[in-house]
């Protein structure tokens, strides 16, 4: 019980609780001090018409709240409101000229006299029978505890503070109408506690509390087990918890001992080393102890927890890792060869002896090949628009006979054992094409007419979208494929086109919205190749004979290429060895044909640097150079005597391209050399090469092989790529250079020329 | 991917070139499947566990938007390829001759 303030000059004794205490007025003080107190009013302020008196800081309701006396709960609310208060401060009042608790020591003075001791004992017995309520519920408590009854919850707590006696001091201001009343009452006051010591008046008694009995009574509890454990919050655990993300779990110990919990030891922890390890993602308290890391592993403790059934095990949980491990083995094992199709300088452990070439070589690298791909014959490279290391590559013979269902594989640079994604498709795949605008998107020609689209981001064997249903649907083999951007016609278009080309002799545009939707862009026409040339011979006499060919047979299709800077225009090489220009706006009739093979054209290509060349390969051992606007091709390539299938030319450079023909991989450079290839790799077993195409990141040629290999060359020592003017150039120079035989005129003149000039020097 | 394309890949890393042995393991540390013997799977499986948990968290301290994805030793005689993963961890070794 904290006691509370009492103004220290009056003594009085008389109270029983807690024996003497200085400063302890008497109740009778207490009882008379209302009266007194009422007597006197608070200074009210009133200024135009309103009552500002200033309010109390303090409230002092919360000090008599506490009071148990009856003799003041009437009045408890009438003294707080009349009189102001400072704090307890156990000053000596009489000793101070201040006017604070003046009134108090006046009051105690006065009535002094009337002393009363029953007040006292009122507040005695009260505080006894507090006490004692206290102690029956103590008594209650350890009887329930002796006996046989069921233990109940019991709650010590510290009692209420019981006021027996409290006499706040009370402050007067300057300006109160009593001052001097309370201020004679104060020094009377003083006067009478010097007074005290000898006087007759006053009496000391002494008194004494009762010494109850005590008992002691010892309980005894369980043991309580204790077991040290730290745990470490990293950054991570805070951040996870604070994102509610994960469930943190500590793991349990498989020995759990009972030792007295020892601030700093480490309890005997002899779990594994397993335990300890949250099963959730990313996240764990990690317990860092000493034994774990210094200690033999134990495993064999914990297989009596948990343990995961081996034969549960889902391997496809691992499938990521897995994944990843592949890649890096491969990167690993092949990591020189990697680094030299990035075109970075390759870390060599040893120095390799180095045979300086001076002209361009090729160089193999490796190979994409797998047990699937065996035996297959490679038909056709593609590679893909948003990332240029993954090359689709399809498997199909070229024979008509012996169809096989073919393959489709997309590999990637990482990983050279193994296709990142096989199809298997009904028949064999003739053509494979990446969509430009949207990249996983990879639509696959077949031999048997249809054209299927594969979603590339996931392995389903199972085509997105085919056209076996579509009425236009092809009915032969279709052997080229192109993505075309066009304009969108609907909103619900998604503005890109495929276009194909099939032996069947048309030129089809498939429009994909919810299916397959064709429409023919051209009918091949069969033309006898002899009429054609004689009307461009004789362009300007020439009266077009009227007899236009009603009934007329198609012709087969074998490529097609849309020129890069016209989208509209595009050409078309057939089975009988002519090439055709046509426009997507006119679908009867040919803007231009371009005859000079004597064998089907296997392949054709726009330059991508220069405007309005193109090359066409065939199977009459010929490579060709045109330009749109001469009927003759400029330049002629031949080396070797076997059909060339696939010609690719180079990104980069525009006088370089590759060709594949049976037996050799050939690059060409036309400013070096129109006669012959600069570089020439031959098959040195029993396979042929069947497809080209040059690698868009990487100074790299991938050849396609008939044992389902693609075999990847690294070309080095390349000259400086040449612009798009030089093969113009060139060009200029081999088609001037085929004209002056035919003009004699000029060769005279030019043979004139020198002449004259010969007297002028001879007279010298 | 399915189980049957992660067996065969499981399967192909196995006869990669270099690749001594493997072992997955759950994220108690116990061996799921291992190529190598017994005593060995047990030390691996242990060590390396433990050696995975702490870069993990490193990693998560950082910066606890990250995570860890593969890790490798190269040692003297071959090179200890990690995979940890949300269940399990996958461990290869390579001998380091193998290019």
């Amino acid at each position: 019980m904290t006691s509370t303030l009492r103004s220290a000059a009056s003594v009085r004794t008389g109270i029983s609780a807690g024996g003497r205490s200085g400063g302890q007025a008497s109740g009778v003080t207490r009882k008379t001090a209302p009266t007194n107190r009422s007597a006197r009013g608070l200074p009210k302020l009133i200024e135009n018409d309103q009552d500002v008196t200033p309010k109390r800081l303090v409230d002092p309701e919360q000090y008599y709240n506490k009071v148990k006396d009856s003799v003041l709960s009437n009045d408890a609310s009438s003294t707080p409101s009349e009189t102001t208060y400072s704090t307890a401060q156990p000053q000596v009042f009489s000793a101070t000229k201040s006017l604070m608790g003046h009134s108090h020591g006046g009051v105690a003075n006065s009535h002094g006299t009337d002393a009363e001791s029953f007040p006292s004992d009122h507040d005695a017995d009260q505080l006894a029978q507090s006490v004692a309520t206290h102690v029956i519920e103590d008594d209650e408590s350890l009887m329930s505890m002796d006996g046989e009854t069921p233990q109940s919850l019991l709650t010590l707590s510290e009692t209420d503070t019981i006021f027996v006696l409290s006499i706040d001091s009370c402050i007067v201001a300057n300006d109160a109408t009593d001052l001097e009343g309370i201020k004679k009452q104060n020094e009377r006051y003083v006067e009478l506690c010097k007074s005290r010591q000898g006087s007759d008046v006053f009496s000391d008694r002494g008194m004494n509390t009762f010494n109850n009995t005590v008992k002691n009574k010892e309980v005894q509890c369980e043991r309580i087990q204790s077991q040290s454990r730290e745990v470490y919050a990293s950054v991570a655990d805070m951040y996870d918890s604070e994102r509610g993300e994960s469930k943190i779990i500590l793991g349990k110990s498989t020995h759990d001992t009972q030792t007295i919990d020892e601030p700093l030891s480490r309890t005997d922890m002899t779990r594994s080393v397993g335990s300890g390890v949250d099963k959730s993602h990313g996240t764990r308290l990690s317990e860092q102890s000493i034994d774990e890391t210094m200690r033999k592993p134990t495993i064999a403790k914990s297989t009596n927890e948990q343990v995961e059934d081996p034969q549960s095990f889902d391997s496809s949980k691992i499938a990521t890792s897995v994944f990843i491990m592949e890649r890096i083995l491969n990167s690993n094992t092949n990591q020189v060869k990697q680094a030299i199709y990035r075109g970075l300088t390759p870390l060599t452990d040893r120095e390799e002896k180095t045979v300086a070439y001076s002209g361009l070589t090729l160089d193999k690298l490796f190979a994409y090949s797998a047990e699937i791909t065996n035996n297959k014959n490679v038909s056709a490279l593609s590679w893909n628009h948003q990332n240029s290391d993954l090359l689709a590559v399809g498997y199909g013979p070229f024979e008509y006979n012996d169809q096989r269902s073919g393959l489709v594989c997309c590999w990637c640079l990482k990983n050279q054992d193994f296709p990142e994604r096989f199809y298997h498709t009904p028949s064999a795949v003739t053509t494979v094409a990446f969509s430009v605008k949207f990249p996983s998107l990879l639509a696959v020609g077949l031999f048997d007419g249809t054209v299927n689209v594969y979603n590339v981001q996931n392995n389903i064997d199972k085509a997105l979208l085919d056209t076996e249903e579509v009425p236009g649907k092809h009915t032969a083999p279709v052997w080229q494929l192109y993505w075309l951007a066009v304009e969108k016609s609907r909103d619900d278009d998604t503005g890109e086109v495929l276009m194909s080309v099939s032996t069947d002799g048309r030129v089809t545009q498939w429009l994909l919205r919810k299916g397959f939707e064709s429409s023919d862009s051209m009918k091949l026409k069969r033309i006898l190749s002899k009429q054609t040339i004689q009307r461009r011979d004789n362009s300007k006499e020439v009266k077009i004979p009227k007899s236009e060919n009603l009934l007329y047979r198609q012709s087969g299709g074998l490529c097609f290429d849309v020129c890069p800077d016209d989208s509209t225009i595009y050409l078309c090489g057939t089975e009988e060895g002519l090439i055709h220009r046509c426009s997507l706006a006119n679908n009867e009739q040919y803007l231009d044909t371009y005859a000079r093979h004597s064998g089907p054209i296997y392949r054709l290509a726009w330059s991508p640097l220069a405007k309005d060349v193109f090359l066409s390969s065939s199977a009459d051992w010929t490579v060709s150079l045109w330009t749109t606007d001469r009927y003759e091709p400029c330049i002629t390539f031949t080396s070797r005597k076997k059909p060339v299938f696939d010609i690719c030319w180079s990104p980069k450079s525009a006088t370089m391209f590759c060709c594949a023909n049976e037996e050799a991989v050939e690059v060409w450079d036309i400013s070096r050399n129109t006669l012959e290839p600069i570089d020439v790799i031959l098959t040195t077993h029993p396979y042929i090469f069947t497809s080209i195409t040059y690698a868009p990141n990487s100074e790299c040629v991938l050849a396609g092989t008939n044992v389902g290999s693609v075999v990847v060359y690294n070309l080095k020592n390349l000259p400086a790529p040449t612009k798009a003017d030089e093969l113009m150039e060139i060009i200029k120079q081999q088609t001037h250079q085929a004209l002056i035989p035919e003009d004699p005129t000029v060769k005279a003149a030019a043979a004139m020329k020198p002449k004259e000039n010969v007297p002028i020097s001879n007279n010298k | 991917m399915s189980q049957a394309e992660v067996d065969d890949t499981l399967k192909r890393i196995q006869e990669h070139k270099g690749v001594q042995g493997f072992l997955i393991i759950n994220n108690d540390g116990i061996p799921i499947r291992s190529s190598l013997d017994s005593t060995l799977t047990q030390q691996y499986a242990a060590l390396i566990k433990s050696l995975s948990d702490k870069a993990r968290s490193a990693i998560r301290d950082i910066d606890p938007t990250n995570e860890l994805v593969f890790f490798r030793m190269r040692t003297k005689k071959h090179e200890i390829l990690v995979a940890p993963d949300k269940e399990y961890t996958m461990i290869v070794l390579q001998a380091t001759d193998a290019s």
